[in-house]
């Protein structure tokens, strides 16, 4: 954060750069050559770096032998940026005098994976990864790019220790399969809670993919830090910095096709099941620094997928905008304003596992009409909104605090089958607030934060009777955090945070809910961080899960009984970057963990109802081991990842396995640069199958309690050349057929090629 | 629910030493990327459909004793047969293990019907059900099939013919003894 007190100089200083080069660009074209080779800290050459004159277009990439030229440069200053995948981008400014040939020797840093990584999510702060007292995993913006990954569950499902069941996101077994419904992972963009409203679900398709500076994954509790929602972790999306100077420009587009399925009964059942199906999309974003005082970015998107299923086709659209302002020195205020609307055939179950691209139908007695839609199949259209406003204010050198605002709304329209016109809106809702948080810094050892936040939601759905059997609703929530680091001797440091929800959850039910957290890290070794940490966290049942009251799909009834499940997390880790053990650089980060959980919120088809219900159980525990190493050789030509997850998990008295949590995960990734601007790149996810199915599902779906592992390999390879970047790539390329969700069909294969244009 | 037969994948942890134990030669990505593939291809595909075990045909003729009941007691009426005796009304939910006719007509002495594609297997408890008010599950037999204890087996392309008396007065109790 102190880096930040120097930024409007640094604001001042680049501005000026780009003065010089406006001024500079205003010469007669003339012979000036800047060339040069580019190593690795060994002395190592290093072929296929790009090099990019800085507010242009104009660049080139070293050769075989780490040599670059660049020629018919114009005389004055010129900004040289240095990048390679791997390494630290270096910035060169220099000034060429006429007919100049200036000789630029460059030698680029190893980025080192996981030590350089500086997270915000753990702390509430910025900090370097390494040193975090918990275990956190981050997607950066190349990891996403390589991997053309448009949704957020693409990027999640590479990520140690994250499976995600449909549109269910878990980390270390936390929310199992529950339809989306009451996530126990909270979803933040820029620190904002983004569950939507009334299921406390996580809005995938909500977020800007190219707009993405990095994804943090916080694994276990974040109760004490983020409140109820994040029981299990928080996946926090942050996205573009905004330029220092001058501008920068991108356009993407990819277009591609899912493979038809493997088996001729099943691309029979399905009168498209023999054919291509296409997919394309494209977005483009702007970013520009109009004053040292003001800089600002806009993004349009969108996406159109016909599906690999019969109805499950969608056209997104998204645009968002992020501005910065600093009207004084010590002020700074910022806005993101994101919008998207999405129409949608919503394929929520197959006909059987012999018909898997056709959705099924649950009659109930009444005689199927061939003629209707399937109930397994939902349109719909969603529009959501999501704004953030926050201030900054740095009073002095050890305290500074921020307000933020935040807001999240979101509107559903049916779609009728027949018509394809909108219906009259179904559901809406909003989750709206704001927060204030103080930051003292007392000395070099300490800092403490303070925090207060005030949020609510308001809800409609013909869908949820709650207790005055209003359709509205709403569950405003109090809270105040506390949040304290300080460093102990030498290497220990110690990390405590409480935080205090007050949650009203109608007009007859209030709870409140302490969560503490603490937690010591200790670096005697160098490079190596051994922490231990501790806390309780919580959960309030979502609107959906206590008030869904509807038999339109299946027999839902509500709970007014249903209480806050609660949570007590111990883990133990060691994180260490060795440079030296083998040749490169290797990186690690083991942890141990035990969740014990008390009035488990579940699913479960009661008897005396007759009718599913999400029910409190008594106990449930899930433990486990993550081991991540990634290794990346001299001269980071090669880049490697290896992430494993083991998971026992029991449910209360019965000590039978929670259902749909996988014992096993694997993700393994691999990157290598085999010619100059040529990648390689592969990534690959395993999956055991889920010890136990909940089959209640599968009366009413047939085989919808078959589950099989998952084992999927994505291949890609890409050439870079001044600022445009092509990747084709095969997912799912062993054609490995799946089950992403009870009676849904994972991915097939398909082909993407993907093209970038940067300036 | 007819069985279905999912094959494993056994391949994949001899991938994941693979890739944790490489060493840095300089021909190791694609090594290593070809060993993934080959190692991989010889893996099973994952999800494979099910089997077909078939269908079989239910011809059946139902007698009514008078009286009837009116008609607003009468929401629905249908020939089920299941194929597991039912514990209760929630074993109604196992709509994958039963076949259920068209909605039979009201107010006739005899009615005669066909199920032409019931699934293969043993059914161990059929006859004529009525829906008797608005709630989903407000079902209750009112004739069952009781030669041979109730229990008929359906082969491929097999036929079997069936009997139910139904007497709405007099209903079987349910669930069953």
């Amino acid at each position: 954060m102190r880096s930040r007190l120097s930024y409007s100089g640094r604001a001042r200083f680049h501005a000026t750069l780009v003065a010089l080069i406006l001024i500079g660009t205003a010469r007669p074209l003339s012979a000036q050559v800047i060339e040069g080779t580019i190593t690795d800290p060994d002395g190592g050459i290093l072929p296929g770096v790009n090099i990019l004159i800085q507010g242009t277009d104009r660049g080139t990439a070293a050769d075989r032998n780490g040599r670059y030229r660049l020629e018919d440069l114009e005389a004055g200053v010129v900004v040289l940026r240095f990048s390679a995948i791997g390494f630290h981008t270096e910035t060169r400014t220099v000034r060429l005098a006429d007919r100049q040939v200036m000789t630029v020797d460059i030698t680029l840093a190893w980025k080192t994976l996981l030590s350089d990584e500086v997270v915000v999510t753990a702390s509430r702060r910025e900090q370097p990864a390494l040193s975090v007292p918990v275990s956190v995993s981050v997607l950066s913006a190349d990891d996403l790019t390589r991997r053309n990954m448009v949704v957020l569950d693409e990027a999640l499902r590479t990520v140690s220790g994250v499976s995600i069941l449909g549109n269910q996101i878990n980390v270390r077994g936390s929310s199992g399969f529950a339809y989306n419904t009451g996530s126990r992972v909270l979803l933040m963009l820029d620190g904002m809670p983004l569950l939507t409203p009334d299921t406390d679900g996580v809005p995938l398709e909500a977020l800007p993919a190219s707009e993405i500076k990095q994804i943090e994954v916080l694994k276990g509790p974040g109760s004490a830090l983020y409140g109820g929602g994040a029981l299990g972790g928080v996946v926090n999306v942050i996205t573009r910095d905004l330029p220092e100077s001058g501008s920068f420009s991108e356009v993407r587009t990819f277009a591609g096709a899912w493979d038809p399925v493997r088996h001729d009964i099943w691309r029979s059942g399905w009168q498209h099941g023999d054919e291509y199906r296409p997919f394309w999309g494209f977005s483009a974003s702007h970013a520009i620094r109009t004053s040292p005082t003001f800089a600002w970015w806009t993004s349009l998107s969108f996406r159109r997928d016909a599906g690999y299923t019969a109805l499950s086709g969608r056209d997104v659209f998204h645009g968002f905008a992020k501005t910065s302002w600093q009207p004084a020195p010590s002020v700074r205020i910022e806005t993101l304003l994101g919008l998207m609307a999405r129409e949608r055939d919503n394929f929520l179950f197959w006909e059987s596992a012999r018909n898997p691209l056709s959705p099924g139908r649950i009659t109930f007695g009444d005689a199927p009409d061939p003629d209707s839609t399937p109930n397994g199949a939902p349109d719909d259209f969603v529009r959501q909104i999501s704004f953030l406003p926050v201030v900054r204010h740095f009073v002095s050198a050890t305290f500074y605090h921020e307000l933020r605002l935040r807001v999240f709304g979101t509107l559903i329209q049916p779609i009728d089958d027949v018509t394809g016109e909108r219906k009259e809106v179904e559901g809406i809702g909003a989750r709206y607030g704001g927060e204030w948080q103080g930051t003292w810094l007392p000395s070099e050892e300490q800092r403490v934060t303070l925090g207060i936040s005030r949020d609510a939601l308001t809800t409609k759905s013909s869908f949820f009777i709650t207790n005055d059997g209003d359709e509205i609703g709403g569950q405003p929530e109090l809270a105040v955090f506390a949040h304290a680091e300080r460093q102990l001797a030498d290497h220990w440091q110690l990390v405590g945070g409480i935080r205090l929800d007050h949650y009203r959850i109608d007009a007859r039910d209030t709870e409140s809910r302490l969560s503490p957290k603490i937690s010591v890290a200790w670096t005697g070794v160098a490079n190596n961080t051994f922490r231990v940490a501790i806390g309780d966290g919580f959960r309030v049942p979502s609107f959906a899960e206590r008030f869904t009251e509807n038999r339109d799909y299946l027999p839902i009834i509500r709970n007014l009984e249903l209480r806050p499940e609660i949570s007590r997390s111990f883990e133990a880790g060691w994180r260490g970057v060795s440079p030296g053990l083998v040749p490169g650089v290797l990186s690690w980060d083991l942890s141990l963990f035990h969740n014990q959980y008390r009035r488990f919120i579940e699913p479960r088809l009661v008897p005396s109802e007759q009718a599913f219900q999400f029910i409190n159980l008594d106990e449930a525990r899930i433990q486990g081991a993550e081991l991540m190493l990634e290794w990346q050789s001299p001269g980071a030509r090669w880049l490697a990842s290896l992430g494993h997850t083991w998971l026992r998990t029991e449910e209360g008295a019965s000590g039978m396995t929670l259902p749909f949590r996988p014992t096993h995960q694997v993700v393994a990734s691999m990157g290598a640069r085999v010619l100059p601007a040529v990648e390689l790149g592969a990534d690959y996810r395993y999956l055991t199958k889920p010890d136990r199915v909940e089959t209640d599902f599968a009366r009413f779906v047939t085989d919808a309690d078959m589950m099989v592992d998952t084992n999927v390999l994505d291949l890609r390879v890409s050439a870079e050349r001044g600022g445009v970047r092509l990747t084709l790539l095969v997912q799912n390329a062993l054609e490995y057929h799946y089950v992403d969700r009870p009676a849904i069909l994972g991915e097939p294969r398909r082909f993407t090629i993907q093209l970038i244009w940067k300036r | 629910m007819a069985p279905t037969q999912i094959k494993k994948a056994p391949c994949e942890r001899a991938m994941y030493y693979n890739q944790a134990t490489m060493n840095p030669m300089r021909s190791l990505p694609l090594l290593i990327i070809s060993l993934l593939i080959v190692a991989s291809l010889g893996c099973d595909a994952g999800l494979q459909p099910p089997e077909d075990e078939g269908t079989g045909t239910i011809t059946g003729k139902i007698s009514y004793l008078p009286p009837w009941p009116s008609s607003t007691e009468i929401k629905d009426l249908r020939f089920i047969a299941m194929r597991f005796i039912p514990q209760d009304t929630t074993d109604f939910f196992r709509l994958n293990e039963m076949v259920i006719s068209e909605r039979l007509p009201s107010g006739v002495e005899v009615h005669e019907f066909t199920l032409s594609d019931a699934p293969v297997g043993t059914y161990y408890y059929a006859g004529v059900a009525q829906k008797y008010a608005d709630d989903l599950l407000a079902w209750r037999p009112v004739g069952l099939v009781e030669t041979d204890g109730g229990t008929f087996f359906l082969s491929r392309g097999g036929l079997v013919e069936v009997n139910v008396i139904v007497d709405f007065n007099n209903p079987p109790v349910f669930p069953p003894q």
